[in-house]
């Protein structure tokens, strides 16, 4: 009847599927990647691959605690119709490593069916059982109710398992085959009935054995043979108690020495019984097996035979005959059309609802722990957004915390509906607009502050988890700076303990931070190989990553004070690695928008921009160089001039100046040549160049002066401009007067001082005037070497503007007349020409340690520029040039994808090979110490043994000579003497400062016992190498 | 490691009783120590083994050595509680009712085949193995200090016997087997002298003041938290559902850790290592994991249970 079930949970039988958390982190994730990927946003790729990895090791994890265990099934005793079956199940690994958490469900359903993995949300709680197995293994009792007669089939058993983050979910189901028999419910006898089926008790005791004595109601014979016990009654004499077998039933039993005839037979049949439906007769059949049977403790069983139709039981006493008679009731086959009201009560029909899981409120501590998780996400966007934006934002991160401190639930109802609403227009409020970058950030903002007003559930957990992702994400869209990338791996990893802290509630903190770095080292090499492999897109598939705005650099307008004013700014703008050689300084110019419109004050582009016809003829030696563009506005590469490229992404419009083609996945790296002897546009005629030549009214003395020179040759004219320049004695400085409506006139007649951007604009007005073709170039001249990486530096200091002259025949001719006033402006730079004033604060011994601060800050300009290189703006083509200079030559993009999912596999793969050994890894041992633990229970830390017992049996155990676990160390220690009877003396002098250490009350001195103890390990060592030898 | 602090007399007499002890009972050099470790430890002790192995002459001879005042009182199944504590007899002098005490107020008392008695008298041994003490009709009644229970008690499925209930198994710190000698024992006992001669000649080695002295320096044994640690996994690890048929209690865990203290201190060290309280681990737990498995199962319980704990 019973059938004891079997299996063994292996790697390839188990199954597992992300959970709906697991689904919409997941997505998440996708989501994130692929923005990533998109907008080059190369730190926060690496942190989300990190975040990847961590979910990969969470389902290895997930599938590895259940692998290897082994459940056994045993069936019960049989039961009445409507008890439990409670079936004894046992689990244990043979690997002896604990598990954590594993719930198990039998579902009581003996047909096969194919979606029985899929009920155990349907079934009661009872019937499912959560238990951690320690390495001994688990016992556990799993009841099923029962609804009718026969044998109630355990089901389907299913074990799963989520640990440790409820991401992923793992699972076996079996068809157990085991079943409990079922008694059918015995049916209530009149007092009439049950006599006549007790024949034992009736008067059928020979006269001369009836009582002696009336008062008491003893019938006890003096002699006769033994037969069995029965329950003593009241006021029994105390002699005539059994005390042995009363002792072994719990009850006081006398020895009755009555005989039973053994002829005596009562015949149970069915026609005996009064008609009426099957189970009726069945129940009272029951009912009478039962009294018949009422002392089963006496072993005095009356003899009683049992015909039902198609089923004979010939007379027999005994338990085990009476237990035969029960299965018979127990399997006569129902009837065909069973009685509307069945007599057995069906408790399938009164099963209890499937419980439904309590809205429980999250403890406060949660909560909180949550909201400084949010806080630190959405703090770098918060400060990029500057606070009016998101002062909503604030307000909700306050009223939540005070929310937290006076201990009152979250608001609902209208509140919902009336904060979004509010936050809304203030956002629209402040920037004008709901659609486009920075209000959709705003609005990103006070979504994740709204959330934080509704943590009920672990899926509101998940979504903060994914709404800190996307905060961090937004925050990347502006800069990408390494402390950034060290704060996304703060707020991933608080994240990721707060799941811990959700899941596993009953860990020590220590426990939990042991399980976050058992989740978190294995990730490390995953992300990073990923990273490297990852393949990049050559184009986004949409949007810009560019932040918008201007923070302040060369744009298409040039206006008095419009370069100056950079030349307090230290950022940095390109990075150039030459090739081979290093062009001249008066060569560094780095192009940027011409500008040829002037309205008297202010220079600007032509409104529209022609392509270049053809790359200027040129002369001369090529520069080759490699350009990192760092912080640039618009679409502007300032390349060295004049610029040739042959990369894709580029285009040189029709004044010379680079561009980035949109939608290129901004980058650095870019590969370019200059030919700083070419003479652009020589081939064009004057008559293409009016807009060269327009001059707007003013300046009347410059105007008069340039007039003269008309009569000039233009090679001349050029000449006699320089010549006015050169004896003007003008004077570059920052302190320039504010600029009046005569501009050119106050430089070269009234003030006498300006800065390149007015004598560019002077230097073209004298030119157009003169009747030359004359432009303004904006752009960066110079730059510092980086000794240290062998690059140079260009900074918006460097901000520069000079003049192109058209000369026909020679084309486009670069005249700086900066250079005309101030040599060093071009020959050593502006720190050199223009230096800035020390600060005031600054104490004199600093100043003294001026240059050293600088090679600081060349050390950190370095680290920068490697980060943005390999790092931060790691494109398609960085990453092709990286490989290849790791040696892995340039790999095709399905290459890079095999690679990724050959480390995708690999990284689960080694930790699940491990999953089917003994678990002697260094992760078991982690995560033992760390408090997860094979009884499961916390104990108190213990006290970590002496440095040089440590080193000692790691010595030992690297000789072969390994201590079981449950082997005490000074057992240990005499067993490796008598082992190695040479080693004896040094070994007991060694473990002996060691046992004592650990083991003998503290001394009342503190004696230094390290050196002796050093001395006794390597005494042992000595030992343990003259033995080997 | 030898404690520098005691006068001579203090320090072998341990080793002193288990050489006289060792010389009426040949070959069993561990249960003896087992014995001596557990009236040290203030327990009461349970001899369970087949007759006629040397159970009652053990019990004898260790409270011979004692130097304590023993009775002997043989159990069966018509013994009353009267017969043990005492009973209230009418007094010819001053009358009234007079307590007269029964053989339990002695130091030692030897219990012969405990489980022949009924379960009525066995629980009137309760108050008196646990509390030191006896109520009789209200009044309490203390019981000499040392008091020591030696119980020997055949294995429960032979016939005439009572198995003992739970309550008073926990009662014993502790159940040891005495086994068949081996065949050099053997063959030393069968050319010897008679046994009840040699009991009959046993010099005490020590007397109650010294015992107490000696129980008193056990309790002082140190045990460091690293031990203590282990002690608790292990007693988690009995508590474990359905790992074993019964669960240790924290009488079990006191008694053992005194157990192991009066082991060390056998070893004549002053503080407790892991390998006191796996040495003392059969003979304390294995009756009360499983109180109805035979002393014959206690090795195989008690490895099952020292392999559920890791031992850092």
């Amino acid at each position: 009847m019973s059938a004891n079930f079997r299996a063994r949970l292996t790697l390839r039988g188990t199954y597992i599927l992300p959970t709906r958390a697991g689904l919409l982190l997941g997505f998440a994730w996708l989501v994130v990647v692929v923005a990533c990927l998109n907008f080059g946003l190369g730190v926060m790729l690496l942190i989300t691959l990190l975040l990847g990895g961590i979910g990969l090791i969470t389902m290895v994890e997930t599938v590895r605690n259940l692998a290897g265990l082994t459940v056994t099934v045993t069936a019960p005793p049989p039961v009445m119709v409507g008890s439990d079956a409670s079936f004894a199940l046992r689990l244990f690994a043979a690997d002896g490593r604990p598990r954590e958490r594993v719930e198990l469900w039998l579902d009581g359903n003996g047909r096969r069916s194919r979606w029985a993995w899929w009920r155990h949300q349907n079934l009661p709680p009872r019937q499912r059982i959560e238990v951690s197995v320690p390495a001994a293994g688990a016992d556990l009792i799993l009841p099923v109710p029962t609804g009718q007669r026969g044998l109630q089939a355990a089901g389907h058993l299913q074990v799963r398992s989520v640990w440790p983050l409820g991401l992923f979910v793992a699972w076996r189901t079996w068809q157990t085959h085991c079943a409990a028999g079922v008694y059918p419910v015995p049916a209530v006898l009149a007092p009439a009935d049950a006599r006549t089926t007790t024949p034992t008790l009736s008067p059928e005791v020979p006269p001369a054995l009836s009582p002696r004595a009336p008062a008491t109601a003893v019938a006890i014979p003096p002699e006769g043979d033994f037969s069995g016990h029965r329950r003593a009654r009241e006021q029994e004499a105390h002699p005539r108690i059994d005390w042995r077998a009363s002792l072994r039933a719990r009850t006081l039993l006398v020895a009755d020495h009555r005989s039973t005839p053994p002829h005596q037979n009562t015949a149970l049949t069915w026609e005996s019984e009064a008609p009426a439906p099957t189970e009726v007769r069945l129940a009272r059949l029951t009912a009478r097996v039962l009294a018949l049977t009422s002392h089963p403790l006496s072993g005095n069983y009356p003899c009683f035979s049992l015909s039902l139709p198609g089923t004979q039981l010939p007379a027999g006493r005994g338990s085990r005959h009476r237990a035969r008679a029960l299965q018979a009731l127990a399997e006569f086959p129902p009837d065909a059309n069973p009685p509307d009201p069945p007599p057995v009560p069906a408790p399938a029909a009164g099963r209890p609802p499937p419980a439904r899981r309590t809205k429980a409120e999250l403890p406060a501590a949660e909560v909180g722990y949550w909201t400084a998780c949010i806080l630190l996400a959405s703090l770098p966007l918060a400060s990029q957004l500057g606070w009016s934006t998101s002062l909503p934002w604030a307000l909700l991160l306050v009223f939540r915390l005070l929310l937290l401190w006076r201990r009152q639930p979250a608001p609902g109802g209208i509140w919902l509906v009336l904060l979004p609403a509010a936050a809304s227009a203030w956002i629209l409020l402040t920037q004008h607009t709901l659609i486009g970058r920075a209000p959709g950030m705003a609005l990103l903002l006070v979504m994740a502050g709204l959330k934080l007003l509704e943590v009920h559930r672990s899926r509101d957990l998940h979504l903060l988890t994914g709404l800190a992702w996307f905060l961090l994400l937004s925050a990347h869209f502006e800069t990408q700076a390494p402390w950034l990338g060290g704060w996304d791996l703060l707020v991933a990893l608080a994240s990721l303990y707060g799941l811990i802290r959700h899941y596993q509630p009953a860990l020590r903190p220590q426990a939990r931070r042991g399980l976050l770095w058992h989740l978190t080292l294995p990730a490390l090499p995953l992300a990073l190989l990923l990273f490297l492999l990852l393949p990049r897109p050559d184009h986004a598939f949409w949007g810009s990553a560019a932040p918008e705005g201007t923070s302040g650099s060369l744009s298409e307008r040039m206006s008095p004070g419009s370069i100056s004013h950079l030349r307090l700014s230290e950022t940095v703008v390109l990075r150039v690695h030459f090739a081979a050689q290093w062009p001249e300084r008066s060569q560094m110019y780095w192009r940027g928008p011409v500008l040829e419109n002037f309205d008297g004050q202010t220079w600007s582009t032509l409104g529209f921009r022609l392509l270049r016809e053809a790359p200027p003829e040129h002369h001369g030696q090529a520069i080759d160089y490699v350009l990192d563009s760092d912080d640039s506005d618009g679409d502007w590469l300032f390349g060295l001039d004049t610029i040739e490229t042959s990369d894709p992404d580029l285009m040189v419009d029709g004044t010379g100046a680079a561009h980035i083609r949109p939608g290129r996945v901004h980058g650095s790296g870019w590969s370019l040549r200059a030919w700083p002897d070419a003479h652009p546009d020589a081939g064009r005629s004057l008559a293409d160049l009016d807009h060269d030549l327009q001059v707007p009214d003013g300046n009347p003395r410059a105007r008069a002066l340039a007039m003269d020179w008309r009569r000039l040759p233009p090679l001349e004219r050029v000449a006699a401009a320089r010549q006015t320049f050169l004896q003007a004695h003008l004077q570059y400085s920052l302190d320039v007067p504010a600029p009046r409506a005569d501009a050119v006139d106050d430089l070269l007649f009234d003030t006498r001082i300006g800065y390149c951007e007015h004598f560019a604009s002077a230097f073209a007005f004298l030119l157009r005037v003169a009747g030359v073709p004359a432009r303004v170039v904006t752009g960066y001249q110079g730059g510092e070497r980086n000794p240290l990486g062998d690059y140079l530096i260009v900074r918006q200091s460097d901000a520069h503007a000079w003049v192109e002259a058209w000369l026909e025949g020679r084309g486009w001719l670069r005249i700086d007349p900066t250079a005309l006033t101030l040599p060093a402006r071009v020959a050593e730079g502006t720190q050199v020409a223009v230096p800035l004033p020390a600060p005031a604060w600054m104490p004199g011994f600093l100043r003294a340690g001026m240059p050293l601060l600088h090679r600081v800050q060349l050390l950190r300009d370095l680290a920068a520029m490697r980060w943005q290189r390999d790092v931060a703006n790691l494109g398609a083509r960085e990453q092709s040039d990286l490989l290849a200079e790791l040696g892995l030559g340039r790999l095709p993009v399905l290459q890079l994808f095999a690679a990724c999912a050959g480390v995708v596999v690999l990284g689960m793969a080694l930790p699940l090979l491990n999953a089917g050994l003994p678990g002697r890894g260094r992760r078991q041992r982690a995560l033992a110490a760390a408090g997860v633990s094979g009884i499961g229970v916390d104990l108190p830390p213990t006290p970590p043994w002496p440095w040089h017992w440590r080193a000692g049996t790691r010595l030992l155990a690297l000789a072969g000579c390994q201590r079981a676990p449950d082997e005490g160390p000074l057992a240990f220690v005499n067993r490796v003497a008598v082992e190695h009877p040479q080693l004896a003396v040094a070994l007991r002098a060694w473990a002996e400062p060691a046992l004592r250490a650990r083991y003998a009350a503290p001394p009342a001195t503190a004696a230094s016992a390290a050196g002796a103890a050093s001395l006794h390990l390597v005494q042992l060592t000595l030992a343990l190498l003259t033995q080997r030898d | 490691m030898v404690p520098a602090d005691l006068p001579d007399s203090l320090l072998s007499a341990p080793d002193r009783m288990l050489a006289a002890i060792g010389a009426v009972i040949l070959g069993k050099p561990l249960q003896i120590r087992l014995a001596l470790a557990c009236l040290l430890a203030r327990g009461h002790l349970l001899i369970e083994d087949q007759p006629g192995v040397g159970k009652s002459t053990l019990a004898q001879a260790l409270a011979a050595v004692l130097g304590l005042p023993s009775r002997r009182v043989q159990f069966t199944s018509d013994l009353l509680p009267g017969d043990l504590i005492g009973s209230l007899l009418p007094d010819q002098t001053h009358g009234g009712l007079r307590f007269h005490p029964g053989p339990l107020f002695t130091p030692v008392l030897l219990a012969d085949e405990i489980n022949r008695a009924s379960p009525r008298t066995q629980s009137a041994l309760l108050e008196a193995m646990e509390e030191r003490r006896v109520s009789v009709d209200g009044t309490r009644h203390e019981l000499p200090n040392p008091f020591f229970v030696l119980a020997t008690q055949n294995p429960s499925d032979q016939t005439g016997t009572f198995p003992l209930p739970e309550s008073q198994m926990d009662r014993f710190l502790m159940r040891i087997e005495l086994g068949y000698p081996d065949l050099a024992a053997e063959r030393a006992l069968l050319l010897g002298q008679d046994r009840r001669a040699l009991l009959a000649a046993v010099t005490p080695c020590a007397d109650a003041g010294l015992i107490l002295a000696l129980q008193a320096k056990v309790q002082a044994v140190y045990t460091a938290p690293a031990v203590l640690d282990y002690l608790q996994a292990l007693l988690q690890a009995s508590r474990v559902p359905g790992a074993f048929a019964g669960r240790l209690s924290p009488r079990a865990g006191l008694g053992w850790l005194q157990a192991a203290r009066a082991w060390a201190w056998l070893d004549h060290r002053d503080h407790v290592l892991p390998e006191d309280l796996q040495a003392v681990l059969p003979a304390v737990t294995a009756h009360r994991l499983d109180p109805a498995s035979p002393a014959s199962e206690a090795p195989a319980l008690a490895a099952r249970l020292r392999q559920a704990v890791r031992l850092a």
